[in-house]
């Protein structure tokens, strides 16, 4: 399968990533989240994380935000190598690649409006004056479809849809080139889902976007995901295209993730829908 | 006969703080025989959460129940006094809650959470009371049953929580299980397990369940009926193959098809959209003259928005509130 972008440098590329956890709390010894994790994502494709709690695929997305520290090996974004960088250039790097989490419902201040919201990471790189900036975050809410009246409107009056509307416009404020998707979709209504992943790709057919989508539905990831991979135990253990990897699982974990998914999923699924 | 339970015109409303009142039920009808198993299909603002806390007599204290009646085995629950409503809660009707996380008691052990719920209703005592604690501990735990009972919640994974929810609610051997989304937050594969565990026990204790969820996926294989809840009201109800594979009702067409199919079938490689539901759940205000879908519906017809639908019995125990499943 062909990427975009495939002759070109891998927006974000891992080498070996490694990530320990003092493990005090859960047990007297270091725990590796991730194994040495080695990947690269192409501009404007999406690469699916699958895998079970406890894999590692949170921990990863952090990385690749930046807002986790590896313990070994290197992440470059747009060709920068980042994983050695100091806080303070770490701050102009993080724009880059901006996180939506699972539960809007705490991942946006309830005290602050919808524009306020989208306007706060602006107000934070400092770009450019509060006319502009209040400007910048009425056309992302519109582009993201929180209609004009609602701007005011603080996150406990939307809708769950809706407050993952305003965070994904949150997340677009600074431009970046990745979002990093962390159980987005999940905390959401099977026919909200579907709304929102409408949204995302349109999103990223108009902006170029690069998703990494994690998710423990395998079916959305197949959606959504040009390439799933398969986490287990800190490690990929299995990457392809996302119909190769759910048609032709190759590693046991992936094939045990199909397998739960079609038998709970084998009525539901079936495709003469009236 | 009388049925094992039988909700009639159920309807239930929430006070707000400037004294109006939401509807979260409005006229809900269904029943259950001894041993059945149905899932209550809804997305947010359904009820789905509204009928569990109404069965159980645990509505917050702004909940209220204005019209209806709900017979378990016999007895008018919403004429039991609260002390005799205690008696039933845990001991004949049982609750699996949401979120495993936050049902148990993060100070407590294991073995003496599951202890208390059998205790506060049968008097049992020392080694008996253990030793019953300890059989059904190791029911749903086949594996490393002592090490589990002795630890707390926070020492446990996710899926090790539900099955302490799941112990908790079979130890006095109920005989209705009310499930509240209880594998919400798993992933996948422990979901699977869950479900397997409690299907299983089901089956040997002859459990009747109501398993409320937001996911069609869950259902299947799971229960025998499917009732789907659209703003306090039922929109379907039948047999779960039917249901989920020939459903009548245009909101459960349009959920069905919400959902993304495991392996695209569209060639080239091209992504396809989703197919959606148009416009957004009623929050709050179910008050409507008419189908209280009609706003979001493609199909509706002129009648749709003047008068409430009837429930239109469409096949073999498959029933219907729409205009056009009569025709």
């Amino acid at each position: 399968m062909e990427f975009a972008g495939q002759d070109t440098q891998p927006i974000l590329r891992t080498d070996k990533v490694v990530k320990r956890f003092a493990g005090a709390v859960v047990r007297d010894r270091e725990v590796s989240a991730l194994a040495g994790i080695s990947l690269e994502v192409y501009s404007g494709t999406t690469l699916a994380v699958v895998g079970p709690s406890g894999s590692g695929k949170s921990t990863l997305g952090f990385c690749l935000a930046c807002l986790e520290r590896v313990s070994s090996g290197k992440v470059w974004i747009a060709g920068r190598e980042v994983s050695g960088l100091d806080e303070r250039e770490l701050r102009a790097v993080r724009p880059n690649v901006q996180l939506v989490f699972q539960d809007p419902a705490s991942s946006l201040n309830p005290r602050m409006s919808a524009r306020e919201l989208v306007m706060e990471p602006l107000r934070i790189q400092k770009w450019r004056g509060q006319e502009e900036q209040s400007a910048r975050a009425r056309a992302l809410l519109d582009r993201v479809g929180i209609a004009r009246a609602k701007e005011g409107h603080r996150p406990g009056e939307f809708s769950g849809g809706q407050k993952q509307r305003i965070a994904i416009a949150r997340a677009l404020a600074l431009e970046p080139k990745v979002l990093i998707l962390d159980e987005s979709l999940s905390a959401l209504d099977c026919s909200v889902q579907a709304k929102i992943a409408n949204l995302l790709m349109e999103l990223q057919a108009y902006l170029g976007l690069t998703y990494v989508f994690i998710t423990h539905d395998l079916a959305m990831a197949a959606h959504l995901g040009d390439e799933i991979a398969v986490m287990h135990g800190g490690q990929i253990v299995e990457r392809g295209s996302a119909k190769r990897v759910v048609d032709a699982p190759a590693h046991e974990v992936t094939q045990r993730l199909v397998n739960a998914f079609r038998s709970s999923t084998a009525v539901a699924r079936l495709p003469q829908l009236v | 006969m009388t049925p094992f339970l039988d909700v009639r015109n159920l309807h239930v409303s929430y006070g707000a703080t400037d004294g109006s009142r939401a509807k979260a039920l409005a006229g809900l009808n269904f029943s259950l025989r001894a041993g059945e198993t149905l899932g209550v299909l809804g997305e947010s603002g359904s009820g789905k959460s509204t009928l569990a806390a109404a069965l159980l007599g645990i509505l917050p204290p702004n909940g209220r129940i204005t019209a209806g009646s709900v017979y378990f085995e016999g007895q008018d629950l919403l004429n039991t006094g609260a002390r005799a409503m205690e008696k039933i809660r845990g001991a004949r009707i049982a609750l699996i809650s949401q979120e495993p996380s936050q049902a148990l008691h993060p100070a407590m052990r294991v073995n003496a959470q599951v202890r208390d719920v059998l205790a506060a209703h049968q008097p049992l005592r020392g080694r008996q009371l253990r030793e019953r604690v300890q059989y059904v501990l190791s029911a749903v735990f086949s594996s490393e049953t002592e090490r589990i009972s002795a630890s707390y919640p926070h020492q446990l994974s996710g899926g090790q929580r539900a099955r302490v929810l799941i112990a908790q609610a079979m130890v006095c051997e109920p005989a209705l299980i009310v499930a509240d989304e209880p594998t919400a937050s798993l992933d996948a594969e422990t979901q699977q397990e869950i479900i397997a565990l409690f299907r299983e026990l089901q089956r040997k204790m002859q459990l009747s369940v109501v398993w409320i969820t937001h996911n069609p996926a869950l259902l299947a294989g799971l229960v025998e009926r499917v009732m789907v809840l659209y703003a306090g009201r039922v929109a379907e109800i039948g047999p779960t193959e039917t249901v989920l594979c020939a459903p009548r009702h245009p909101y459960t067409q349009g959920l069905l098809r919400c959902l993304p199919p495991l392996s695209d079938e569209n060639q080239a490689g091209h992504k396809m959209k989703l197919a959606v539901i148009s416009g957004e759940a009623p929050g709050g205000d179910l008050d409507t003259s008419g189908c209280v879908f009609e706003p979001r519906c493609a199909e509706r017809v002129a009648v749709c928005a003047n008068r409430e639908p009837e429930v239109v019995r469409v096949g073999n125990a498959h029933e219907v509130s729409c205009f056009k499943a009569g025709c």
